[in-house]
């Protein structure tokens, strides 16, 4: 069970982008134009910190998920290219950011990881917080961090198995799940990590689950002084 | 712990495949994501109608000893009795609470 390690040099890194629903065939566009080595995208919702909107219930915008493999050494570039295509540089418009791939594998095409090669560093200026929660709960996810001074993120819905798998007639049943995504820097992701486990109780089991991901390169990210999150959504 | 966060990518109807294999040899658990991919290898259809083929997407946390494995069993199981691929991708996880 040999890991290969990816060859020296190369490394590759997974792009991220949130944008308003219906830009998201546009940049499917733009990664079949840079030949991205893989790219997919898939709904969400985020939300607007505005108490006017919320009263009146209008807080929710459809959001559009794009994940897209470009290699390392010319993130750079296309973080760049984007800026300039889709407007990255003024509010309102999404945001991208990339995160280092550690490994990487073509189901049937390699037999083992490649493994990246050098250690990853451990000094991120943002953090990328994924959370996988119950259906419903994800508003609440969004409402705390909201109440407690932190930017809103983009909620997705999803479908999660656990470990001891239900299986009726031969079908797997999954319940119906939430993740949510947001982004903020490093130093409050940690305070706002530990207001959720709290609020969450996500020391017990089945609750639900936190990872904070490490985040190289942001764009189109907006905020006010002092305050850390995301300010697009 | 060192955790990884496993990315796989396959076509829509192979998340069931990639949880089954993957909990056989000790995950845990599996988030799965409906979404669209950019198959670049697809030709351009009539009308410059663009293919996005649909796909779906699995989200696995696990060990790196786990992670070996897993992705291991996932390429097996798609050699053996799949005819179509995917990609899995793997994000170092900053740390994780549970």
């Amino acid at each position: 069970m040999a890991s290969h390690i990816l060859p020296n040099g190369i490394s590759y890194s997974l792009l991220t982008i949130i944008v308003n629903r219906g830009k998201g065939s546009k940049i499917l566009g733009f990664a079949r134009e840079i030949g991205a080595r893989d790219a997919s995208c898939f709904f969400g919702k985020g939300t607007i910190n505005n108490n006017v909107l919320k009263m009146i219930e209008l807080n929710e915008v459809a959001k559009e998920i794009i994940l897209i493999v470009v290699p390392g050494e010319s993130e750079t570039k296309i973080l760049e290219q984007l800026k300039e295509k889709f407007h990255f540089d003024r509010p309102n418009q999404g945001i991208a950011f990339t995160m280092p791939l550690a490994g990487i594998l073509k189901i049937k095409q390699d037999t083992s990881i490649k493994w990246k090669n050098s250690s990853l560093s451990n000094q991120w200026d943002y953090t990328a917080l994924f959370l996988v929660v119950d259906k419903g709960k994800g508003e609440s996810v969004i409402q705390i961090s909201q109440e407690a001074g932190y930017y809103g993120g983009t909620i997705i819905k999803a479908r999660g198995s656990a470990s001891n798998l239900n299986i009726v007639l031969n079908m797997i049943v999954e319940p119906e799940k939430e993740a949510v995504l947001m982004l903020m820097k490093s130093k409050s992701a940690h305070q706002l990590a530990m207001l959720l486990r709290e609020e969450l109780h996500l020391e017990q089991p089945n609750t639900g689950i936190l990872v904070k991901l490490g985040v190289n390169k942001t764009i189109g990210l907006f905020q006010d002084d002092g305050k850390d999150g995301e300010a697009e959504q | 712990m060192n955790y990884f966060m496993n990315i796989v990518v396959v076509p829509l109807g192979y998340a069931d495949k990639v949880i089954t294999a993957a909990n056989e040899v000790g995950a845990t658990g599996a988030t799965i994501l409906r979404a669209r991919g950019a198959d670049h290898s697809a030709k351009e259809g009539l009308f410059s109608i663009k293919i996005e083929p649909e796909e779906e997407i699995v989200l696995i946390i696990a060990t790196k000893e786990v992670t070996d494995t897993i992705c291991n069993k996932i390429h097996e199981e798609f050699e053996k009795n799949s005819k179509r691929g995917g990609s899995i991708y793997i994000l170092p996880v900053q740390d994780l609470e549970e």
